[in-house]
C-alpha cells in the first residue's frame, strides 16, 4: 500500500490484516456470549444500532434470517426505543433478544433503547468495545468488540468488525437451534474467515477504480446510492461515507423504491447514481431493468459488484468496478462496501474535505460527536 | 497385522451397517485367526453389534437410546449444541471400540449379528478404523 494523505483510504487497506487477526477470539467470544437456554429462550431477534451499527446490522440481516429460523428486525433506535420497545407485548418482549450495536457504547439513542427494552422485559446483548459504556452498563450483558488500531477517519473497520460480528452469531444461533449443522457451522466459520482474506484483494483491485468513480461524483452535485436486500446496507453505508467524508451531497434509496421517487428527478444528468450488487443477487433481474431506465435519463452509472448489471453497464458505457469474489450475496456487504469507502476517501481527498465538517462552525455542535452522544434519555411518559 | 481408515458421510441420527466393510477389511488383511478392533476416533458416534433382519428395530435402539439420553437444553457442555452434549452422553454409553473374532478369515458374527456405526450427531463426515491382528 503506497503512502497516502487519505486517512479513510488507509482505514480500508488496514483492516483486513486487523480482523484476521482478531478472528478467532470474536468468534469464540460470540460462541461462548448466548448460553444454549438463552438461545432457546428467543423468539425473535431485533437488532438496533445508529449509523454504522445500523447499516451493519442492515448487512447481516438476511443471514441472521437464514441461519437462525428466527424471526428478525433492524430498527433505528429512536423508534426502537420509544415505539417498539413501549408498544410490544409483554410476552413478546420476554422472548426477545436485543442486539444493541455501539462500538464507541456512546450512542444515546442506541443506550436509550437498550435501556427501555430491557426494563420491559427483553434480553439486551450490547455490542461494544466499552465495556464501561453507557450502553454496557444498561443492557443485560456485553460482547466486548475489540479495539482495533486502525487510522482515524468515518469507519470502515468497526462497520466491517460489527457485521462479521453479527454473522458470527448467526451462525452460532443457527447451529445451536439445529438449524444447521455442526460441521455447516464450522464451513461458514472457515468461509467467514476466508472472505476477509479476500477483502483485502478487493480493496486492491478496487482503489482505482474507486479513484476514478470519485472524480466523476465530484464533477455531480448528487450522488445516489441504490440497493436492495443486503446491498441495501451497502447502498446506505455509502451514502453515509460520502456524507461524512466529503461533505457531499449523497442519499441511498432501496431500488424498488428508485422507480418510485428517484426516477423522477427533473435533472438526472446532475446524478451519479451508485449500484452496489452482489453477482448472484436475486435483485439482478430487477437492477438490469432499472439500469435501462438510468440509460435513458442519461444518469451518470456506476455498477460496483458483478453479474448481469454489470454486464449490462458495460455495454451501456458505464464505469463498473468488479467485485467477482465467489462470495454469497447473504455475505456481500463484507465486500462491496470497501469500494464505497475508498471513493468517500478519495473524494474526500481531492476536495480538501475535513472529515464530519471538523465540528466547526455550522457544524460545531457535532464536536465530540454531542450531537449523538449527549442527548437525554428519554423516561416514558415524560 | 493391518490397519484401515473408512470413511462415512452421516445423513442423519442413525445406524449405519459397516458388517461388509470390516468383513471386505479383515479379508484384505490376510489375518486367518486372530482378532478384529473397529474403532471410531469420535465422541459423538459409537459401536455396536446388532440384528440387521429389520430396519425398524434399529430405530428401535435409537428411540430408547434417545429417551435414555434427551436433546435438552440444560447440559453443561455449551460450546457445541444440545445436540452435541447429548451425543457425548450416548457415544460413552454405547462404547467407541469392538472387539470381534476373526476365525477362518472372516469376523466371527451370529447369523443375525451386524456391525453399526451409531451416528449421535449427524449430519457429519465420520471415520473408523479396523485393525486386524494374528494370534
Amino acid at each position: 500500500m503506497p503512502a497516502s494523505a487519505n486517512a479513510l483510504r488507509d482505514q480500508v487497506f488496514a483492516t483486513p490484516r486487523l480482523l484476521l487477526d482478531a478472528f478467532d477470539e470474536i468468534e469464540r467470544t460470540a460462541r461462548l456470549i448466548l448460553t444454549t437456554p438463552e438461545i432457546y429462550g428467543t423468539r425473535r431477534i431485533v437488532l438496533v444500532g445508529s449509523g454504522d451499527s445500523f447499516f451493519a446490522a442492515k448487512a447481516s440481516e438476511m443471514a441472521l434470517l437464514s441461519y437462525s429460523g428466527l424471526p428478525i428486525e433492524v430498527r433505528p433506535p429512536l423508534e426502537a426505543g420509544r415505539y417498539h420497545a413501549m408498544l410490544s407485548a409483554g410476552r413478546d418482549l420476554s422472548a426477545t433478544l436485543v442486539l444493541a450495536i455501539s462500538n464507541s457504547g456512546s450512542a444515546a439513542r442506541v443506550a436509550e433503547a437498550a435501556d427501555l427494552y430491557r426494563r420491559r422485559g427483553a434480553f439486551v446483548l450490547a455490542l461494544t468495545k466499552a465495556p464501561k459504556s453507557r450502553l454496557a452498563r444498561l443492557a443485560t450483558r456485553t460482547l466486548h468488540l475489540p479495539a482495533l488500531p486502525l487510522p482515524p477517519a468515518p469507519g470502515f473497520g468497526p462497520y466491517v468488525l460489527a457485521t462479521v460480528t453479527l454473522l458470527l452469531i448467526a451462525i452460532r444461533i443457527g447451529e445451536v437451534r439445529l438449524a444447521i449443522t455442526m460441521d455447516e457451522a464450522q464451513a461458514l466459520r472457515a468461509k467467514l474467515k476466508a472472505t476477509l482474506t479476500g477483502l483485502g484483494g478487493v480493496i486492491e483491485s478496487t482503489d482505482m477504480p474507486a479513484r476514478e468513480a470519485a472524480a466523476m461524483i465530484a464533477g455531480r452535485p448528487l450522488a445516489e446510492f441504490v440497493g436492495a436486500g443486503p446491498g441495501m446496507a451497502v447502498a446506505e453505508y455509502g451514502a453515509a461515507k460520502v456524507l461524512e467524508a466529503s461533505g457531499h451531497h449523497a442519499l441511498a434509496r432501496e431500488l424498488e423504491e428508485w422507480t418510485h421517487l428517484n426516477y423522477f428527478d427533473a435533472q438526472p444528468d446532475q446524478i451519479v447514481t451508485i449500484l452496489p450488487i452482489a453477482a448472484d443477487s436475486v435483485a439482478q433481474s430487477r437492477a438490469v431493468e432499472l439500469l435501462g431506465y438510468m440509460h435513458k435519463l442519461g444518469r451518470a452509472v456506476v455498477v460496483i459488484g458483478g453479474g448481469a448489471s454489470a454486464d449490462t453497464a458495460r455495454k451501456q458505457g458505464q464505469q463498473v468496478i468488479a467485485v467477482d469474489d465467489a462470495v454469497p450475496e447473504l455475505w456481500s456487504p463484507l465486500l462491496l462496501s470497501a469500494p464505497l469507502a475508498l471513493i468517500a476517501g478519495y473524494l474526500a481527498d481531492a476536495a480538501g474535505s475535513v472529515y464530519g465538517r471538523g465540528g466547526v462552525g455550522a457544524w460545531s455542535d457535532s464536536a465530540d460527536a454531542s450531537t449523538v452522544q449527549q442527548g437525554l434519555l428519554w423516561e416514558p411518559g415524560t | 497385522m493391518s490397519l484401515t481408515n473408512h470413511q462415512l458421510l452421516t445423513t442423519a441420527n442413525a445406524a449405519y451397517e459397516i458388517t461388509a466393510v470390516v468383513r471386505d477389511a479383515v479379508t484384505v488383511s490376510g489375518v486367518r485367526q486372530g482378532l478384529c478392533v473397529v474403532f471410531v476416533p469420535h465422541t459423538t458416534a459409537g459401536l455396536s453389534i446388532s440384528s440387521f433382519w429389520d430396519p425398524k428395530g434399529l430405530e428401535d435402539v435409537h428411540d430408547d437410546i434417545n429417551r435414555l439420553v434427551p436433546t435438552r437444553i440444560d447440559f453443561k457442555h455449551q460450546f457445541d449444541t444440545p445436540q452435541d452434549a447429548a451425543g457425548h452422553v450416548k457415544s460413552v454409553l454405547v462404547g467407541v471400540s469392538l472387539t470381534l473374532i476373526i476365525a477362518d478369515g472372516a469376523p466371527l458374527l451370529g447369523h443375525s449379528q451386524g456391525v453399526f456405526f451409531n451416528e449421535f450427531d449427524g449430519p457429519r463426515q465420520r471415520q473408523f478404523f479396523v485393525k486386524c491382528t494374528d494370534g
